[in-house]
Formats: structure tokens, sequence, C-alpha cells
């Protein structure tokens, strides 16, 4: 065999044995329902999984993100524990509901005086929607949890 | 493919433009992700996000022909944090696989490999070294990617690419022969 006729032997048996499941394919169809047209993007500013992975050889659990749009910030803090993912967000800059986009899923998160709330959701991908009354809307980009 | 105007039909929500790009793209993004070797629930993730990424940013993406080139670092990145994270997190389901580096081929259902030499280029392509599974996984996408959406995928210099890949291919008929020759990374 040279090297062309394996290389074809073995995407063969790859697209046989691994071959993207069909879930995947749904879910990447859907995507496109995620789509906001009207909506300021708040970027992610800090992920400490980035900033301390090659610094820090400690066990951290907690992880903390930050998104930033204009006037309005998200702090975001993440605690694992096994699958589960308890969240904890800080809303400054804007006083309203928020919202954690599961993809499939789409949950209210009751927002304290202080800006503050708390959830617990599975790991995949997520978003944050925080909007004012009557105004104006941001949602943070997608991440990983 | 035509990606300017897919991506414009995309952004205005035509369904059927963006099927044409996931069904483009999926196969090389999800070998991307297992040339990882990331589980399948992992490679489901970092596909997804990359996708949800995608959605994004459609109407941001200002060169619509770097649209291969735009997934393909995308999703690496994500496969690169993904791991990053795990080994800090050091969670139950991926110290399980870290342990037993580098991991055996992807549990299989047997009745799939009843040809004996598929049987035996399934064990022996998990048993190369990182970088020779990575370029082979990634190469083995269908369609081919082109060498420099590899060349990105694998984070290598495009020029690099064939010699290793040839490398890489003489090192698989080395384990399934029996004849194993020098180091190999």
């Amino acid at each position: 065999m040279n090297d062309e006729e394996m290389m074809s032997t073995l995407r063969r048996l790859y697209a046989r044995l691994d071959p993207v499941p069909p879930n995947v394919v749904h879910d990447a169809s859907r995507a496109l329902e995620t789509r906001r047209l009207d909506e300021q993007l708040a970027e992610l500013q800090l992920d400490t999984a980035e900033e301390f992975a090659q610094v820090r050889g400690d066990q951290e659990q907690v992880r903390l993100l930050s998104f930033q749009r204009g006037e309005v910030s998200l702090e975001v803090q993440l605690e694992y524990q096994d699958d589960l993912v308890t969240v904890r967000g800080l809303v400054e800059g804007l006083s309203g509901t928020a919202e954690l986009d599961l993809g499939e899923e789409r949950r209210r998160l009751p927002v304290d005086t202080d800006g503050m709330f708390t959830a617990e959701v599975p790991r995949g991908a997520a978003r944050f929607r925080l909007a004012a009354p009557g105004g104006v809307a941001v949602i943070t980009q997608w991440v990983l949890v | 493919m035509e990606f300017r105007s897919l991506l414009a039909a995309a952004g205005g929500g035509d369904q059927a433009a963006w099927d044409a790009i996931v069904n483009e793209f999926s196969t090389l993004l999800w070998s991307i992700a297992r040339s990882f070797r990331l589980d399948a629930r992992d490679a489901s993730d970092v596909v997804q996000i990359t996708w949800l990424r995608l959605v994004e940013n459609l109407n941001r993406i200002e060169e619509p022909d770097a649209l291969p080139a735009w997934l393909v670092v995308t999703v690496r990145r994500e496969c690169m944090q993904l791991i990053r994270r795990a080994n800090r997190q050091q969670l139950t389901r991926h110290v399980e696989v870290l342990d037993d580096m580098p991991d055996p081929a992807p549990p299989v259902d047997h009745a799939l490999l009843t040809d004996e030499r598929d049987a035996a280029l399934w064990r022996k392509v998990a048993e190369l070294g990182e970088t020779c599974f990575r370029v082979l996984r990634v190469l083995m996408a269908t369609p081919p990617p082109s060498y420099k959406d590899a060349a990105l995928a694998l984070d290598m210099p495009v020029g690099s690419l064939g010699p290793t890949r040839q490398r890489c291919l003489r090192r698989l008929r080395e384990l399934l022969t029996g004849k194993e020759g020098g180091a190999e990374r």
C-alpha cells in the first residue's frame, strides 16, 4: 500500500468507526436559532482558566469570567463539582433581568438588589443575557463552562 | 464552495445556507476534536461551541474565504482550552483518561471490526504518538482538508505537513508489521 492508499483506507475506516454523531450535526444545524441581531455583545475580558493555567499548579476549582460591554459588566464565578457547575454572577451598570442560555434551554436568573444571582447548570456551552426593562439588552459571547 | 453568499444568507437567517456550511465542515471539526483524543462528550461540546461562535460572528467575518481557517483555529483553541481546564480542575472523568495516556483506541462495537486488518489498523493508529495521531486523524476527515487548513488545525507550518504525514505513515506500517523503528514523537 502506498501512502495515498493507506490514507484512503484510514479515511474509510474512521468514517465508519468514528463518524460525527448525528446529534452533533443536529445541534450544529439548530445553532442558527441562537442568532441575535438586536442585542449588544459583551466580550469575554478575562478567564482565569486561561490566565493562570501556565503559572499555577494548584488544583483550583473556582474559575472567574469577566464580560464587558460599555458601562455594563458581568463577573461570573464558576465552581465545578463533577459534572455540575455552580454559577455565581454579579451584574454592574444595568439593573433588570438576567437569563442563562444553555442552547437547548433558557433559564431566568433571579437577580437580587445587589445585582447578584446564582444557578446550577450542567457543563457545556452557555451565555448570559442581561436586559434593563424597556431598555438596553446585552448578551455575552458563548463560553464552555 | 462560495462562502461569501452562504455566510450572507445564513446571517440573514437562511437555514439551508447554514446547513450547507455545517455539512461541509462537520467531519473536519469532529476530526480535529478527536485528534486531541477528546471523548465523545467533550468533542461534541467543542464542536458545538465553535458553531455557536460562528453564529455569533456571522455578520462580523470580514474575509469569507477565510471561513475554513476561522473554524479550524476556533475549534483547535477550544480543544486546547478544554484540555487545560480539565488538567487544572482534575475532573474525575478526565483523570481516568490522563492516568493511562496514551489513550487506548476509543471503544468500538466489535461487530463493526470483523475485518482483522481493520481491527489491527484501528489499534495501531491509537498507539501512535501524539503528533502522528493528530496529523493522521485530522487528515482522515471527509472530505480531506486542504494542507493549509490541516496545518492550521495542527498548528504546524504547512511545509512540514507532507513530510510529517510520510513519516507517520511509515511509523504506522512499522507498528503493523511489528518492526519497531527508532523513537517516535
